[in-house]
Parts: C-alpha cells; sequence; structure tokens
C-alpha cells in the first residue's frame, strides 16, 4: 500500500499538477473571454467588482453580437475563403510536391527553392502591390480575391513538407506498379496520393488554420461589410476609435474559434501524427 | 433632391428630349444590372461597382443615375450616429434611383484600406478623410471646389482651421464634414468636494493634475500611437508654451528651442501627477477609465458624456455602491486653457473626399452636398448630442447646442478659434502630416516622460526625425 | 486530370483516335515533361501573386514613392538612410530579440510540454486540443483578449498580482523596465516588449509542443527499454534518445517558427501598434507605418526587404543542419 501511494504521490507530482498548470497558462486567456462576454457592461466596467466571477450572467453581449452585427456571416465567409484556398493549395502543392520529390528534369531544384523563397516574402510587403493584381483581375471586393491569394502563403510550405512526406514513402511501391503498365499520372493518384493521405490531412490543417487566421489581405481586400471575415469583421466593427465594445469583442473571438476548435478536436490524432511524419526517418 | 436640384451641373444631358433621357437611364440600369451579374458570377458573393458606365471621349467619367455609390467612413464614436447616416443615406439613395453603400471601419484601419485604394485605383467612391489627411493623397482626390464654394456661400462659410485641411495645393480637394470638438472633461463632485479650481492657464492644468493626484483622481491624457487624443492635447500643449515644429515658411525645423524645452519638461512635472499607463493609451482608454472612476479629469470629446447619459439609470444605481462611478451629472466640460503664448487647441476634423477612380462622381457630389444640409445636419447633430460639430459657421445656432447646456463647450470649442492644424505655424503640407501620421510630437513627449530621454534628449532626437520630412 | 479517359485507352489501342490520346500520354509519361505539367499550376498561381508583386516591391524599395506617386528611382537611398534612423535602428534590436527569445521559451516550453502529453495523462484527447487552442484562434482576437488583459485600468493580470500576491503589477504596455543587480542594470527594455514576446510565447507553444510530441511517438519503445536496461537515468535518456531523433522535426519546427515570428505583425498591431513611442516595432509593423499611415511607400518598401537578408541566414543555417542528417 505505501508503495501504491508514494507511486500516485509521485505521479501528482510529476504528471497532474504540471499538467493543471499547464491547462491554466494555456485556458485562462479563453476563461476570461469567457466570463467578459457574460457580463453586462455596468458589470464588467465596475472596478469594485472581482473581475473573475460573473455576478449576473446575461447573454446580451451574445444577442448583440449575432443580431446587430453580420457575424454569422462572417464566419460563413471565413470557412468559404478557408476551405477553397486550404483545398487549392493541397492539390498544387501536392502536384507540385511531388514533381519535386519524385521526377528529375532540368531546373528542379531551382525551381524547389524558388517556391521556398516564396515562405519568406512577408505579407506586409505584398499587400499594396497585390491589391492592384487583385483589382486588375476584377476580384476585389470578393471572396475569391482571398481564395487566390492565401494559397500563395500555403503552396511554399505545403509543397515543402510535402516532398519531405512523398520521399519517405518507399519509391518500390510506384516502381512496381508502373512496371505493370500504370502510367505515372495512375501511379501518382492510385498509389501514392492514398499513402500520403495523413500526410495531406496534416498540411489541410495546418493551412486551414493560416487561412482562418489571416488579418491584412482581408483587411484590404474586402469593403463590403457582407463579405468580410471574422477578424476583421470583429475588429472593424466592435472597435469604435474611443469605445471598444469589450462584451461584444470577447464573445466574438469566442464563437470566433469555436469552429476551429471543433476541427481539431476530431483530427488533433491525424494533425498529430501526419504532421512530421514526412520528417521523421523510419 | 428637389431642393438642391442646382448642384446637378453636369447629370443631365441638355440636347436630349426627357423621353430619350429616360431610356437611356433605363438601359443603363439594365447594363449596370447585367455586368453585376456577369461580375458577381464570374466573382462570388460580393461585387464590385459595376463599371456600368462609359467614359467620354476627354476620359471623364461619364455620368449615370441608377448606378451605386459607396462610401468608407470610420466607425462613429457614438454608434448611433453611424445608424443615422446609414438610413439617412439608404433613403436618398432610394429618392435618387442609386444605390449608396455607406462602409464603418475603425478608424485607425482606414490608412491600410485607403494606400490600397489609392495604389490600385479602385474602391470606394467617397472616403472620409480625418484631419489632414487630404495632404497625403491628393493625387487620389477629385477637385470638389465647386460644391465646397457653394455650401460655404450657401452656409455662413467655412472654418479656416478645416478649410486647410481640404486644400492640398489650392484647391479643394475634400469638403469639410464635421468637426468634433474636444474639451476637458472632469468631474464637477469631485472638483468641488477637493475644492480644485478649473485651469486658468496650461500652467494651472499642472497644478490642477497635482491636486487631483492628491485626492486620489488623478488626471489622465494619453500618449501613445493613436490618431486623436494624444494629438489634440500635446499638440496645443506644445503651442502654448511658445514651441513649434516647423518656422512659418513650412521648411525650417525650429523645434529646439527655449520654449520647446519649457514644455517638455513641464510636461514630465505634469506626467508624474497623471495616473499610471497613459503612455499607452489610446483613444478609447481614457473614456473607460474615466467612467470607471479611476480619473477626475481628461481631454476628450463627447462620447464618455454620451455613453454615461445612455447608462444612466444603470449608473445611478451602481453609484449607491461604488461612488467613484461616473453618472451625467457628475461630468462637467470646459475648453483648455491658454498659454503663455497664446490659446490654442487642435480640433479633430472630418471631411469627405471623391476618389479620382469614381465612376459616379456627380451622384457624389450631390449626395455631400445633400448630407450637409440643414434639415438633415441638424438632425444629425441632435442624434450624437454635441460630438460633432457642424464645419460652417451656419451650424453655430444649430438647436442641438441647446439641447443641453454641458455640451456648449464642445461648441465652444470651435468657435472660440482658437483650433490650429499639425505643422502649425507652417502651413499644412505633404510633411506636416506626415510628422503627424509618425507621432514625432506625441513621442517627442512620451519619451520624456517615460524616462527613456531626458527633455533635451528627446527634442534632439524629435528635432532629427523631423528632418526627413521637412527638406 | 483526364485519368479516366486515358485508362480506357490502354484497352483500345488500334483506333487512330486513341493513338493521338496514347501519343498525348506517352509524352507526357517522360518525367521532363511531367515534371513541369504538375508544378505548372502551384507556380503560375506564385508567379501572379508572389513574383510579380515582389519584384514590385524590389522597385519600390528603390524610389521615392509615396502612395499614389510612383517615385522616381534612387537606387539604394532609402536603405542607407534607415541606417540612420534610430527607430529603425531599434525595430532590428527589437526583432531580432522578439525572435531570439522567444523561440528559445517557445523552444524549452513547448519540449516540456511534448513529455508531459507523452505520459499517460487522463483526459489525453481532450488535453492535447486544449492545449493547442491557443495556436488556432485567429491571433488578432486572442490578441485583443490580452489586449484586455493588459488594460491600464482593468488588468485582470494586474487584478491577480495585488489580490493574492498582494504585488503592484506593472503598466505592461506602458513601463520601462530597468532590472537591476548590486546596482548594475543587467536588463534594460520595457514592458510593452515582454507583453508582446509573452502573447507571441503563448501562442507559439502549442506549435512546437504538438509537433515534437509527433516526433516522440515515432520513437521506437526499445530505444527506451534498453536504455533502462543499461541503467541511463530519465535525463539521459532524453538527452542521448529524444532529443537527437528529434533533430530534425526541431529543425523544421524552428525553420518554420522563425519566419512566421520575425514577420510578425499582427500582435504587435493589435497590442501597441509599435508604442509607446516606437518601442515595440518590429520589421513588419514598422514597414507598414511608414508605408501605410505615413504613406512612404519606398521607405516601408526598404524596411521590408532589410527582413530578408536576417531570413535567409535563419534559413541557410537551419536547411544546412537538415541536410548534413541525410
Amino acid at each position: 500500500m505505501h508503495v501504491k501511494h508514494r507511486a500516485l504521490a509521485a505521479r501528482f507530482v510529476t504528471s497532474y499538477i504540471p499538467v493543471a498548470v499547464m491547462l491554466m497558462l494555456t485556458l485562462f486567456p479563453f476563461y476570461w473571454m469567457a466570463v467578459t462576454s457574460l457580463k453586462s457592461d455596468s458589470e464588467l466596467y465596475d472596478l469594485l467588482n472581482n473581475p473573475l466571477v460573473v455576478l449576473k450572467p446575461v447573454l446580451t453581449q451574445y444577442q448583440k453580437l449575432l443580431n446587430d452585427t453580420l457575424f454569422p456571416k462572417w464566419i460563413t465567409n471565413t470557412l468559404i475563403v478557408s476551405v477553397a484556398s486550404t483545398a487549392l493549395s493541397l492539390a498544387f502543392s501536392a502536384l507540385a510536391g511531388y514533381s519535386l520529390a519524385r521526377m528529375r528534369f532540368r531546373g528542379a531544384t531551382s525551381i524547389g527553392w524558388a517556391i521556398f523563397i516564396t515562405y519568406l516574402v512577408p505579407p506586409t510587403l505584398l499587400f499594396i502591390p497585390l491589391l492592384g493584381v487583385v483589382s486588375a483581375f476584377g476580384l476585389q471586393n470578393s471572396l475569391w480575391s482571398l481564395i487566390l491569394v492565401y494559397p500563395t502563403f500555403l503552396i511554399p510550405f505545403g509543397t515543402w513538407m510535402l516532398i519531405g512526406y512523398f520521399k519517405s514513402i518507399p519509391r518500390e511501391l510506384e516502381e512496381s506498379a508502373l512496371v505493370d503498365g500504370a502510367t505515372r499520372l495512375q501511379a501518382m493518384t492510385r498509389i501514392v496520393m492514398p499513402l500520403a493521405l495523413p500526410g495531406l490531412l496534416s498540411v489541410g490543417i495546418f493551412a486551414f488554420t493560416l487561412s482562418w487566421n489571416e488579418f491584412i489581405y482581408a483587411l484590404v481586400f474586402l469593403s463590403d461589410v457582407n463579405i468580410k471575415t471574422i477578424p476583421v469583421g470583429v475588429t472593424s466593427e466592435l472597435i469604435r476609435g474611443d469605445s471598444f465594445f469589450w462584451g461584444e469583442l470577447m464573445a466574438g473571438a469566442l464563437l470566433g474559434s469555436i469552429p476551429v476548435a471543433l476541427i481539431y478536436s476530431f483530427f488533433v490524432e491525424y494533425f498529430v501524427a501526419g504532421l512530421t511524419a514526412g520528417a521523421v526517418k523510419g | 433632391m428637389e431642393q438642391n436640384s442646382e448642384w446637378h451641373s453636369t447629370s443631365a444631358t441638355p440636347d436630349l428630349p426627357a423621353e430619350s433621357q429616360k431610356l437611356t437611364r433605363r438601359q443603363f440600369i439594365k447594363t449596370g444590372a447585367a455586368a453585376t451579374l456577369a461580375l458577381a458570377a464570374a466573382c462570388g458573393p460580393g461585387n464590385t461597382p459595376a463599371p456600368a458606365t462609359g467614359t467620354t471621349a476627354s476620359g471623364t467619367p461619364a455620368v449615370q443615375r441608377g448606378t451605386s455609390l459607396s462610401m468608407l467612413q470610420w466607425s462613429h464614436f457614438v454608434p448611433e450616429g453611424d445608424a443615422f447616416f446609414d438610413k439617412w443615406a439608404a433613403d436618398w439613395g432610394k429618392k435618387n434611383n442609386v444605390e449608396v453603400k455607406v462602409e464603418h471601419i475603425n478608424a485607425n484601419d482606414i490608412p491600410a484600406r485607403l494606400a490600397g485604394h489609392v495604389q490600385a485605383k479602385a474602391g470606394p467612391d467617397i472616403v472620409q478623410y480625418l484631419f489632414n489627411w487630404p495632404w497625403l493623397y491628393p493625387d487620389a482626390l477629385l477637385d470638389v471646389s465647386d460644391i465646397a464654394d457653394k455650401l460655404g456661400q450657401q452656409l455662413g462659410g467655412w472654418y479656416k482651421d478645416i478649410e486647410s485641411y481640404c486644400k492640398p495645393g489650392g484647391g479643394w480637394k475634400a469638403v469639410p464634414f464635421s468637426f468634433y470638438g474636444q474639451v476637458l472633461n472632469y468631474r464637477g463632485d469631485w472638483f468641488k468636494e477637493s475644492n480644485i479650481a478649473l485651469p486658468k492657464t496650461m500652467d494651472d492644468l499642472i497644478e490642477m493634475a497635482k491636486a487631483l493626484n492628491k485626492a486620489g483622481h488623478p488626471f489622465g491624457q494619453a500618449l501613445g500611437h493613436s490618431f486623436t487624443d494624444p494629438r489634440v492635447f500635446w499638440y496645443p500643449w506644445l503651442w502654448s508654451f511658445g514651441g513649434k515644429e516647423v518656422m512659418e515658411d513650412g521648411k525650417t525645423i525650429a523645434l529646439d528651442s527655449p520654449e520647446t524645452l519649457e514644455a517638455v519638461t513641464k510636461a514630465v512635472e505634469m506626467f508624474n501627477s497623471m495616473v499610471k499607463g497613459t503612455l499607452s493609451w489610446d483613444d478609447n482608454s481614457n473614456n473607460r477609465a474615466f467612467l470607471a472612476g479611476q480619473l477626475g479629469a481628461t481631454t476628450n470629446a463627447a462620447s464618455i458624456y454620451f455613453t454615461a447619459k445612455r447608462e444612466k439609470a444603470d449608473r445611478e444605481t451602481q453609484k449607491k455602491s461604488n461612488p467613484a462611478i461616473a453618472t451625467p451629472a457628475d461630468i462637467e466640460h470646459t475648453v483648455l486653457p491658454a498659454g503663455k503664448a497664446g490659446k490654442f487647441s487642435l480640433q479633430s476634423a472630418l471631411s469627405n473626399g471623391i476618389m479620382s477612380w469614381s465612376k459616379n462622381v456627380s451622384a457624389a457630389k450631390d449626395f455631400i452636398v445633400a448630407a450637409m444640409q440643414p434639415d438633415v445636419y441638424n438632425d444629425y447633430l441632435n442624434t450624437v448630442q454635441g460630438y460633432n460639430v457642424g464645419p460652417l459657421h451656419a451650424f453655430d445656432n444649430a438647436p442641438v447646442w441647446n439641447t443641453d447646456p454641458k455640451i456648449k463647450p464642445f461648441l465652444q470649442a470651435i468657435t472660440e478659434g482658437s483650433s490650429r492644424w499639425p505643422g502649425w505655424p507652417g502651413p499644412p503640407s505633404a510633411a506636416s502630416s506626415q510628422v503627424a501620421e509618425n507621432y514625432i510630437v506625441i513621442d517627442l513627449f512620451a519619451k520624456a516622460c517615460s524616462g527613456e530621454f531626458t527633455p533635451k534628449e528627446s527634442i534632439t532626437a524629435a528635432a532629427t526625425a523631423l528632418k526627413r520630412f521637412y527638406k | 486530370m483526364a485519368l479516366e479517359k486515358s485508362s480506357a485507352r490502354t484497352v483500345s489501342v488500334a483506333l487512330p483516335r486513341a493513338n493521338v490520346w496514347q501519343r498525348f500520354d506517352e509524352w507526357l509519361d517522360q518525367e521532363r515533361v511531367l515534371g513541369y505539367v504538375l508544378l505548372a499550376p502551384a507556380l503560375i498561381l506564385l508567379v501572379i501573386f508572389v513574383a510579380y508583386p515582389f519584384a514590385f516591391g524590389l522597385y519600390i524599395s528603390m524610389t521615392d514613392s509615396r502612395i499614389g506617386h510612383a517615385g522616381s528611382f534612387i537606387g539604394l537611398d532609402n536603405f542607407q538612410q534607415l541606417l540612420d534612423d534610430p527607430t529603425f535602428r531599434q525595430t532590428v534590436a527589437n526583432s531580432f530579440l522578439y525572435t531570439i527569445v522567444t523561440t528559445i521559451v517557445k523552444l524549452v516550453a513547448g519540449m516540456m510540454m511534448a513529455l508531459l502529453l507523452n505520459r499517460a495523462i487522463p483526459f489525453k484527447r481532450f488535453v492535447r486540443a486544449a492545449v493547442l487552442l491557443p495556436w488556432i484562434v485567429p491571433t488578432v482576437l486572442s490578441t485583443l483578449a490580452w489586449l484586455w488583459m493588459f488594460d491600464s485600468t482593468y488588468s485582470v493580470i494586474n487584478w491577480l498580482l495585488s489580490h493574492y500576491l498582494n504585488f503592484q503589477g506593472p503598466m505592461w504596455l506602458a513601463d520601462r523596465l530597468d532590472l537591476k543587480l548590486g546596482g548594475t542594470s543587467i536588463l534594460k527594455t520595457t514592458w510593452p516588449m515582454i507583453a508582446i514576446m509573452l502573447v507571441n510565447i503563448w501562442r507559439g507553444t502549442p506549435f512546437y509542443g504538438v509537433s515534437f510530441l509527433a516526433g516522440m511517438q515515432t520513437i521506437p519503445e526499445e530505444l527506451y527499454e534498453a536504455a533502462i536496461m543499461d541503467g541511463a537515468s530519465a535525463w539521459q535518456r532524453f538527452w542521448r534518445i529524444t532529443l537527437p531523433l528529434l533533430r530534425h522535426v526541431i529543425s523544421i519546427v524552428l525553420l518554420l517558427s522563425i519566419i512566421l515570428t520575425l514577420a510578425d505583425f499582427q500582435i504587435v498591431y493589435v497590442l501597441t501598434r509599435g508604442g509607446p513611442a516606437n518601442s515595440t516595432h518590429l520589421f513588419a509593423t514598422y514597414a507598414f507605418q511608414l508605408a501605410v499611415p505615413s504613406t512612404d511607400l519606398g521607405m516601408g518598401a526598404a524596411v521590408s526587404m532589410y527582413m530578408f537578408p536576417a531570413l535567409a541566414i535563419v534559413v541557410f543555417f537551419t536547411l544546412l543542419s537538415l541536410r548534413k542528417e541525410d
């Protein structure tokens, strides 16, 4: 019994307590968002209250957010943009990654480098000339502008991660298919891609997160309030110069996080497994 | 639109009979709609205003009704103001067969949007400018001298400082829309309780800050990077002591002077009696702190008072348990005092500019003019209850100013004529606007107050920074 | 892809129409053709939306362009002027401090997080999803929550400090910090710098943690068992087995993270906008400040360009360490 107790105590010290501390540090801001969003303005701004507890929880902040702003629309827009740009980037990166991982042709290495280097180009530099390009295509103030521009920062890293993943898949599998009379394309789509699914999935999740997160392009390219994304909609509608609407802002931040959080709660295992599988040998 | 049909200078084609004009118009609506549809199909949700109008041989856009008009403006600090404006704009659009879209965004994000639009030469037809922004984008703005001059004649003339913001290079490039007066907001109850005198000079302001601090209700004044509150206090502070960034020629840097040194030294003295944390304050920090009862005084526009009035009932209940809470009855206003070098202020100003790419210039002009007509504008002033102040003398006697004696100082701040512009005594210019956008004068004080630099070092650093712009 | 058609082709070789297809397929099946074809979509998109704007950016960094004014070519003047600009020098220092400090902390904290998550802990799935939250929430929104937590009047952090520890917290977004040890100052910085680093660390650590966890799970259990047999301590096992086998993952995570950190924009834009008094600017926010509100497009572009050599050095070393292993 004594031993058992000691083992339990050791577990508390080495696992449970550190995990609890870690969760507290990571989740406290979310707790704070939730608390803020459930208070009425008068309770929120009264300095005598204990800020950590909600005395009289009210849903007015959520009601205001959902009724007086176009928040539901912003969620839909963000979803459309994130899903479409992720799908596009994933398809393009998979093709490019496969090509660079498997094919031998002139310039392959330098093209690979060039693609990677585009990842280094900072968006703050690009957004002004890009707006010119976007409006030359007539895409200004359309979700298409974001769907086409987000891949610029998704493809480079996607391609690069997938090159590693494809390289980790044994060549012999494809070669035997080629011997059996399959074309290269068939070998790629039927043999390699299914095997690369975990890698594709985690690159997809990563890309989705970056798209969901993007701020400056969305701020500059979109002007119609109907087609804004969550980060831009929330900040431009709820920050009014000298009066921030903290309750609504925090409600928006919380609600705006839920869709991605849901995706992760389903896919976190895949994400973890696929993220570096391409990079780890063996 | 009947009442100001005189403004339709370019919209009608005189040599066409009425019937064929109508037809053309209808055709245009159709083409416009078709183009919009095609574009929508191509671009998915949301669409750019249809480029339905052709261009004439001279390259100026042909003007047609039945198209759309879009406007970008800040999110008003008083949300009721936006609601009023949007509704009025939509009604105006219906009456004039123009689809009007008004977009409101956080004012600090407008420069990012403007930069993009100006570079791409595409975007909203009308953009609302703050302070001297028209000086930063003169080439992207159409000349609007015709309507600005007419409005001036019609409504008693413009205030000079706001006029100066809107005339980069001579002609009008934007039509002033409004001031919002900046005055000292203070707690009448606490001033009485501790027997603190209202400041008559800027030096008194320091004494006031010290007395308030002693009473436990300190003074607070923003020193961060935000577009109004820091500017409207620290520029006049500098001028009041006789300091200036540049000479009358707008070229010779004049910052390094004993007057500036006094202004900075005194600023540090006052800062040490102010509430903590003002170095990072943006435009909304003082509103919140004041309303929560943390501040005895601050400079601001009418938004603090407006919020207090909106939450009057709640606040009065709360006050029973927390006597620090500010109720409307506790809040008083007074204009900022004069300094030894004279009486100065910097009043925030808004103006509307028509962008060079606009395909609907005459509608844009009509819209801007219609918004300034007394029947509309006075209602707007009533809605925002003293937050905005008319830029034309005709509005000096607007009904709103008789509704509540407490808001009178916001008007007085404008009518007393103490307002200057960033870069004074030099003329308004692109350089002085850039200096303002880079917060060089604010940081002159901030760096000394934070203790990073001595007042002298801070002046040297700011003078060096000025050189990049005045050359 | 025209895959279905092409597979049908293999059956009907004799038809002349199919012959065209067959020839096309054979042509396409060559590596030097297919390689380019597969690359084309990505390349076209990147050329239009990155290469062209980038070239344009490079060009304007060598002009005195203002927003709405195409300026004239002035060579390297902007770059030269920036070297004399104290704010720019501070920006460079800030960017490196920010990147180095946060990267080291995220590396250590992420490793600790991964080691913890790799243990048998209750509600494993929930815990893993929960710790990822900071990383997946839109930065602007979570940073707004931090802005609210750092507020000068309502800071909940300072409330906690004063309420439970009876300690007067700093003005997170305003105060200077001069850490002294025996009368000499050992660290001079500002609380706002610390605040932006804190937010970056809070946001970035989960990505490190989860990636390292992924790496750890691929390490065969037998290695550890054998080490235990040989009497290796937990520390030795970590140092001799875990760390070397994670080297590859660590490099990749560092590479992705350093690039994003050095080019960080949103945290500073929301928390301080570079203030107080330009003390918290990073490359991206200073470039933005010069190019956008102040309309000096050329100068802003030049600031962004300075980011390049810094990134290139980081990337070079990381790739070098990857190459060595292969």
